[in-house]
């Protein structure tokens, strides 16, 4: 932790410096804007952005106990919104018009590393779950993302989101409940339904 | 919901998330020169400032080694015009020199034009006995008294005849 407040300190107008901070944050944070946007080119213009907003800000960056990873998830959480955001103006094309974007597995990783294994269930209850996570809010989506994905402790996520503990919490477990409902076979279709609705109107307000 | 549910979900989570995402190791490497030339690092500002005063600097030197080309050039064409108009003894400006005996190559050594036999009397009004001699320029625009002086004796000899 010394030894990272050093390196920011130093970076603030080392290139070098600024260049170790870059090696060690580069993977976690593609990682997540992959994870949330589920398109290479996508997530890597918005890693790009990521750190040029870092390289910009990082001036003003004072540590306050504040883990560094959570100031950057922060910028990476705001550029997905941008993201998305921007995207309601994007013309939307249907899985039949472009199958070979489909086909393209190299960056779901998730389905390219099951591929060769046996577990058929698992790969199932993936292959379901996926569709699903989408159908949370963006919030959610974020926080579960951070959670699950990228290894991120509550506390980080609670920095890099400005919410509090408890409510980071709460929205970890309302997702994952959500989660289970849509998952869940033996609810009635109605129930399910509503459920959809529910969650696509919460998605697109959120 | 029941907890173990819920530990299921997470689990399923985990694992979605646990496999490494294959980076792209060219954006990676882009991104990572681009970020680290950013003028925003004042090492880098200061080498792009130095950078942009060579790449100006050197095309004003090369431009005005060519410039300075041809003006030497055009200099080197108009010298002897300007020799030859160097300011000298004019017309009508009278110099005095010693006494000169003028020898061609049909005299016998030691005798001069004036006393070499056989000259023609409608020369001897052109044949300056003095010991002054009159330099006339003609490229500078002579006045007109000077035309008229420079002329009389052939006016004389041409009224004679």
């Amino acid at each position: 932790m010394e030894e990272e407040v050093t390196l920011i300190e130093q970076a603030k107008t080392d290139p070098e410096a600024f260049g170790r901070l870059y090696d060690r944050y580069y993977q976690p944070v593609f990682g997540f804007l992959v994870s949330r946007t589920r398109n290479a080119e996508v997530a890597k213009d918005l890693c790009s952005e990521t750190f040029f907003q870092a390289l910009k800000n990082i001036p003003r960056y004072e540590s306050r106990g504040r883990p560094f990873k959570s100031w950057l998830f922060a910028i990476a959480v705001a550029q997905v919104g941008n993201h998305y955001r921007s995207r309601k103006r994007w013309l939307s094309v249907t899985i039949d018009e472009a199958p070979e974007l489909v086909a393209n597995e190299d960056y779901r990783p998730d389905v390219s590393a099951l591929a060769d294994e046996d577990d058929l269930g698992l790969r199932g209850q993936l292959d379901r779950l996926r569709p699903l996570l989408s159908q949370l809010n963006q919030k959610q989506q974020n926080i579960l993302t951070m959670r699950y994905f990228s290894d991120l402790s509550i506390p980080e996520i609670s920095t890099a989101t400005s919410m509090k503990e408890g409510t980071i919490k709460s929205h970890i477990h309302r997702a994952l409940k959500k989660l289970h409902v849509l998952m869940s076979p033996s609810l009635p279709a109605e129930e399910r339904e509503s459920i959809k609705t529910y969650a696509r109107t919460d998605a697109v307000t959120t | 919901m029941p907890e173990q549910t819920l530990l299921q979900l997470e689990e399923l989570l985990r694992r979605m998330g646990s496999v490494e995402v294959t980076e792209d190791v060219t954006h990676k490497y882009a991104l990572r020169r681009a970020l680290l030339n950013s003028t925003r690092f004042e090492r880098n500002r200061f080498r792009l400032v130095w950078m942009r005063f060579f790449t100006y600097s050197t095309t004003l030197v090369a431009g005005g080694a060519i410039v300075a080309v041809l003006v030497v050039s055009v200099m080197s064409f108009e010298l002897p015009d300007m020799r030859r108009s160097a300011p000298g003894p004019s017309a009508g400006s009278s110099v005095r020199i010693a006494p000169i005996q003028l020898v061609d190559m049909g005299a016998r050594e030691g005798q001069s034009v004036i006393e070499r036999p056989g000259l023609s009397p409608e020369a001897e009004p052109f044949v300056s006995r003095s010991t002054s001699v009159q330099f006339a320029s003609f490229e500078l625009r002579p006045e007109v008294r000077h035309v008229l002086e420079f002329a009389q004796p052939s006016i004389s000899f041409a009224v004679a005849r």
